[in-house]
This record gives C-alpha cells, structure tokens and sequence, in this order.
C-alpha cells in the first residue's frame, strides 16, 4: 500500500515538475489577478491529484493534463463572483532574472501576454496550447473540436494578435 | 516579418515566464489532501443534515400518528431525498467530468446551471405552496379557536420569516446560476471573436 502511495506521490511529483510552468501559464491566461491565480493553480494541482489514478492512456498525458487544467480555469472564471476592473488587475512589469532579456527585447514579454489575455477565449485557449507546442490534433482532442476548425480559429487567433501587439506599441 | 518566424519568437517569448507557486511537492500534496478532506466533510455534513431531517419527520409522524402528518412527513422525505440526490450529481459534475474535452464539459456544466436555475424555480414555488398550505392550515385552526392569539400572531411570523429566508435563498441560488450561465454562453460562443475580425 504504502509502496504504490509513494509510486503515486514520485508519478504526480514528476508529472508537476514537468508540466508545471505550462499549467502555470495557462492559469496566467484566464486570470490575471495573482490571489484569484493561486486559487486556480491549487484547483488545478487538486483536480489532477484526484484525476491521475483514472488515467489510462486512452489519451496522451499532455492532452489529459490540459484538459483538466482548461475545464478548472473554465469553471473558476464561471464561478468568478466579481469582476474586476482592468486597473485593479493591472500587474507590474516583470523583471524576474530567469527570463530571457534579448527576447523580452524584441518583442516585449508583457506586451504579449497582455495581448494574449484581450483575446477571446475561444482564441486564447488555441493560442496559449498552441504556444506550448500541443499539435493540431492534441488541441483538437482538449478543446474538443475538429482539426479544421483549431486550424482556423488559429489563424485568426494570430490575426488578432499580431494586431493587439501592434496596438500596444 | 516571416509569420513561423513571428510565432517561434512568440513561443520563446511565453515559454520564458515560468511561474510556478508551491514548488514544495510535499506542501502541495498536504494542500492537496486537505482540501480534498474539506470536500468530503462538506459532503457528509449534507448527509448528516439529510438523514436528521428523515429521522426527526418520521419519529414526529410516529409520534403524532395522523393523517396530516404522514403527509407531511412524507413530503420531508421526498424533498430531502431530491435534495440530496441534486446535490451528490452537482458535486459529480464539478469533480468527476474535468477529463471531457473542453466542449463536453462546458455542455455537461451548462445542463448543471440549468438543473439549478430549475432546482431554484421548483423550491420558490414550494415555499409558496408550503406557505399558503401552512398559513390556511393556522388560520382554520385560529377560526375554529384551537389557538390562542399569541400563539396564533408566533406561529404565523415565524412561518412568514422562515418562508422570507427560504426565498432570499432560492432567489439567490437562481441568481448565481443565470450569471454562471451567461458567463458560460459568452466564453464558449464568444461572438465577439469572429465580429471583431
């Protein structure tokens, strides 16, 4: 008992360490607020803890990961009790020394993200997968939606932001 | 700019921010545990709250052996049990449907909102029947003078607050579940995305 509670504990311990920062991002997509961020980080750590034993490798874990974490993120903006003003959530430039400067350079970090946030959701949530290197058919199988339809909404996704990004400057 | 070359800086650029609180796997999982933990008791503080409301209605109807109020107790009975069945499949759908993609969660979430938005209509209009049921019962019952006016004036004030607060509930409830629903249609069909295209 306890040497499969141990296996269990090593698996979810790796399974963090490896996804972690894409969960992590994906939680700095759907809320900007840092409480309300933490809150759906723990709801997503929760809800993977409980989910993990009934994975079977129908799917990939990435794709059983992601779906957990967007179905969380979904429900904690739903449930959201207030919402917020833009200037309340407004966070300070981040200057946190592992990020890498030359790229924060030419294409500034924050203006992106901050991009990424004004996007629909429907398009955040093919953007931000996107991002993290999921295939057109793993977004397919998280979100799910045809192949085709993540391909379009994709391209207007970049459409959009490439205009948002523009804008900021 | 090249549009991959475009995307591959983007990519650079949102993989850099690597954010993670609670690094410490072990507080993780004892928060992990604990919240688990609180679930559960909220949970059984239900069914503890179901079955005394079963038991005080029965040991009452045993007690008082009328018609009136095996009637009533029979109504407990079924509410409670309605009740606690809603709220067993609410908490399923909340913890147990996050491996569906995306589009068959927010279509099983949407049924829940409607479920409760009709759970609340069902509850205001059994409060106004309990009420009117209740209040002709008192009043029939002061006519014939099995009631004292005091007690008459108590009983009907107590069943008028008790009736309020029933009310302010489901209206609150209704309330919460039609926000969750519109919130819910404006993510999944967000028009705006395409019209602003």
């Amino acid at each position: 008992m306890n040497e499969r509670r141990e296996h269990f504990e090593q698996e979810y311990d790796r399974l963090w360490r490896d996804y972690g920062p894409s969960l992590a991002r994906l939680a700095y997509s759907y809320e900007p607020n840092a409480d309300g961020r933490e809150d759906l980080l723990q709801d997503i750590r929760l809800a993977i803890w409980l989910a993990l034993p009934r994975f079977r490798g129908e799917s990939s874990l990435k794709t059983f990961l992601f779906r957990i974490a967007h179905n969380r993120a979904l429900t904690h903006v739903w449930r959201r009790k207030t919402t917020r003003s833009a200037e309340e959530l407004k966070e300070p430039i981040d200057t946190r020394p592992g990020l890498e400067r030359a790229t924060i350079e030419a294409i500034n970090y924050s203006r992106l993200t901050e991009a990424i946030r004004q996007l629909p959701l429907p398009f955040r949530q093919v953007i931000t997968l996107s991002l993290e290197d999921l295939s057109y058919a793993e977004i397919a199988s998280v979100l799910g939606i045809s192949e085709n339809n993540v391909a379009v909404r994709i391209n207007r996704a970049r459409k959009l932001l490439r205009e948002k990004v523009g804008e900021s400057r | 700019m090249n549009r991959d070359l475009e995307f591959d800086q983007w990519r650079k650029a949102w993989q850099a921010q690597v954010e993670v609180t609670g690094s410490d796997s072990g507080e993780v999982r004892r928060a992990a545990l604990r919240q688990q933990l609180r679930l559960r008791a909220a949970h059984i503080l239900e069914l503890l709250t179901g079955v005394t409301l079963l038991v005080l209605s029965a040991a009452v109807a045993w007690r008082v052996r009328s018609s009136e109020m095996f009637l009533w107790a029979a109504v407990i009975w079924v509410t409670t049990l309605l009740a606690s069945a809603f709220s067993i499949w609410n908490w399923d759908i909340l913890w147990k449907h996050d491996l569906k993609s995306v589009a068959e969660f927010s279509l099983v979430y949407e049924k829940r909102c409607l479920a409760k938005v009709n759970a609340a209509r069902f509850g205001k209009g059994f409060v106004v029947v309990q009420t009117l049921i209740s209040g002709l019962w008192l009043s029939w019952d002061y006519y014939r003078s099995e009631f004292s006016t005091s007690r008459f004036g108590g009983s009907m004030l107590f069943l008028i607050v008790f009736s309020a607060g029933f009310w302010v509930f489901f209206s609150r409830y209704r309330r919460s579940a039609l926000q969750e629903l519109r919130r819910l249609g404006a993510t999944r069909d967000a028009p705006d995305a395409f019209r602003s295209l």
